[in-house]
């Protein structure tokens, strides 16, 4: 099947400094797909290059089977919500949503009725001619989106729609935004840096850094199974610690690291430099029960208390580190604990290459 | 600090308004309704009567509004010029609008007055590149007027669009070429209407200064070209009729008002056109 949005070897340097390497991406009609990375990593950028804002290097780019590369922006039908809006701040929120209309020449009789469904599915219904100013930030951020969808562009890009608005509001906000691009199909490329709305809103999640999709994958997958050290470290929390090969055969390992030898499943040589790791939830508060499970007896340095659930913190030397996971209720006492996990859960890397 | 905290800070300045301004203007007023007799409305009479005042009031008017479409023709596209100028650029152009200000006005008439005559450099330029075989005169017409008042005050139309200019948000022009604006659509609906509370700035400025300016049409014209501002120095000083002089002075500033007032009301209709 051909893909909806197909980007292909993208590149992207400002004199020196290389922000896009060769990025390549390819999206399914109505897919949402979060770039997820920190701050500089390029994600603006490959949004200005889609939007055809920016011009890369090299690479290819089409959009429902047309080649979009050598388009000039308006010619492109790619919707944008900006990262804080760039609403018209001399139009009323009715003549911001209907700006794309009127530019594309829409007849006047169709301009107001389409401004009006729109605004009312983004329930700003009673809004129509209040001016921009007078707004709330979440109000804005749905006007923004309103204005994006109006022309009913083939893509639509988000770069950081919620990020300017506070806790509560953005997780009302990402249930509806997600509601409403679905029953519309829309197909989204959508920006963040938060992991949580990224997992939570994503059919699939590109995990970004320097310049590069680390890893492109679904929510559940890019935290169950994350492609490299980079990406365990970026999307959820783990423990990670780090050690030598001194056992190897069959697919499975054995692991020197500074808290005990660690077992694990994968393939490397022995005496290689690997990080074991595993995520928070799966390690059990007891030593290994049997051979199905290895674990260390963890030093604790303080715990949080999330409600729920309740957060203990490891207190490693070297790079390493270690968290666990366990219902609120659970009593610990002392300051070691014994801590294990099953085989089957342990993520084995090679270790990466500078120890942060 | 409370709201009337912040209002006392206000109250020098208004004192000194009050004094300077506000006072004369209704001594002004006054003097305009009276004569040696008492209260009349002659001086308005024989203003409005008189050919030879709408002359000089429609002369007056038309070498401002003139003055004012040139400095937006002119100073419109050099605001973006400047605006979109990086670095040592934008500070010598900024530095080349600026310096002049601190020059008298008079200075900078004089120097008209020799770049405009018939073996002045604006001539020497006109033949140089063949647009004319024999000197243009230019000194003490219309034309030379023009070009010298609105070259002294182009700073107070470029300044003001300027400094607007640059607060406009880069990405509202992204945002409508995305929304499928092409680059005129673009400018027309986003960049003017942002760009007018500038121009109603520098319309301000101009238009008051170019429709009381005394000096430059005095140097570059002589003393047969009576305006608005020379009629009234004439009844004042040498005619002794401060009645006349006064009325001249009302209708100046009624002028202004109402044409200052219609490019703000323009200016709102054009920012709020969708
Ligand atoms: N016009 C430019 N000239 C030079 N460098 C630039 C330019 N625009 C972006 N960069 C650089 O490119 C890199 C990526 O920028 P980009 O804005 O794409 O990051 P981002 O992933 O969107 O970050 P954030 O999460 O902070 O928004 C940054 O290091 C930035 O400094
Ligand atoms: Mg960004």
């Amino acid at each position: 099947m051909e893909a909806h949005l197909d980007i292909a070897g993208v590149g992207k340097r400002f004199r020196q400094t290389v922000v896009l390497e060769d990025l390549s991406l390819a999206m399914r009609k109505g897919e949402f797909v979060s770039l997820l990375g920190p701050s500089g990593c390029g994600k603006t950028t490959l949004l200005r290059i889609l939007a055809g804002l920016l011009s890369p290097d090299g690479g290819r780019l089409h959009l429902a089977g047309r080649d979009i590369g050598r388009l000039p922006p308006h010619r492109r039908n790619i919707g944008v919500v900006f990262q804080n809006y760039a609403l018209f701040p001399h139009l009323t929120v009715f003549d911001n949503v209907a700006f794309g209309l009127r530019a594309r020449g829409t007849p006047r009789e169709e301009i107001a009725p389409r401004v009006r469904r729109l605004l009312d599915m983004v329930r700003l219904g009673p809004m129509a001619s209040r001016a921009i100013a007078q707004l709330s930030g979440g109000q804005q951020q749905r006007v923004a989106m309103a204005r994006a969808l109006a022309v009913n562009p083939e893509l639509i890009l988000l770069d950081e729609p919620l990020s300017a608005l506070d806790r509560k509001l953005r997780e009302t906000m990402q249930v509806e935004l997600r509601q409403l691009l679905r029953e519309l199909g829309m197909t989204a490329v959508f920006v963040t840096h938060d992991q949580e709305e990224a997992l939570a809103l994503s059919d699939r999640i590109a995990v970004m850094n320097a310049g590069r999709i680390e890893q492109l994958a679904t929510p559940a997958e890019i935290y169950a199974r994350p492609a490299s050290p980079f990406v365990l470290d970026f999307v959820g929390q783990s423990t990670a610690l780090h050690g030598e090969v001194v056992e190897a055969g069959d697919g499975r390992l054995s692991v020197q690291t500074a808290y005990g030898v660690l077992r694990a499943q994968g393939h490397f040589a022995k005496r290689a430099r690997v990080l074991v790791a595993v995520r928070p939830e799966r390690i059990a508060p007891r030593p290994a029960p049997d051979a199905e499970w290895t674990g260390i007896d963890l030093p604790l340095a303080a715990q949080t208390f999330l409600g729920s659930r309740r957060l203990l913190h490891g207190h490693l030397g070297g790079g390493d580190r270690a968290i666990v996971e366990l219902p609120a209720e659970t009593e610990i006492s002392g300051d070691m604990l014994p801590i294990s996990w099953r085989i089957t859960d342990t993520l084995v890397f090679p270790a990466p290459d500078v120890a942060e | 600090m409370t709201r009337l905290g912040i209002g006392w800070l206000a109250v020098p300045a208004c004192v000194f308004c009050l004094l300077v301004f506000a006072l004369p203007l209704a001594l002004l007023l006054l003097e305009s309704l009276r004569d040696g007799q008492g209260w009349t409305l002659d001086g308005y009479r024989n203003f409005l009567g008189s050919a030879y005042s709408w002359q000089v009031t429609t002369r007056t008017l038309r070498l401002a509004v003139l003055t004012t479409l040139i400095c937006i023709i002119i100073g419109y596209p050099a605001a973006f010029a400047l605006a979109r100028a990086r670095g040592v650029w934008q500070a010598l152009f900024v530095a080349a609008l600026l310096l002049p200000l601190s020059l008298s006005v008079i200075v900078k008439a004089f120097g008209w007055t020799v770049l405009l005559r018939s073996n002045g450099v604006v001539n020497r330029l006109l033949m140089a590149s063949g647009l004319t075989d024999a000197p243009m005169r230019l000194i003490f017409t219309e034309t030379g007027l023009l070009i010298g008042i609105a070259n002294i005050f182009l700073p107070f139309m470029v300044l003001p669009i300027f400094s607007v200019i640059r607060q406009i948000d880069p990405r509202l022009t992204d945002a409508a070429a995305t929304l499928g604006a092409g680059p005129i659509h673009g400018f027309t609906r986003v960049v003017v209407p942002l760009t007018m509370p500038g121009v109603v700035a520098g319309v301000t400025l101009v238009f008051s200064m170019s429709i009381a300016a005394y000096v430059i049409p005095t140097l570059l014209m002589g003393d047969r070209y009576q305006t608005l501002s020379t009629t009234i120095a004439t009844s004042f000083l040498y005619l002794q009729d401060p009645q006349r002089g006064s009325v001249a002075g009302v209708v100046l500033l009624v002028l202004s008002l109402l044409v200052v007032g219609a490019s703000v009301v323009l200016a709102r209709k054009v920012r709020a056109t969708p």
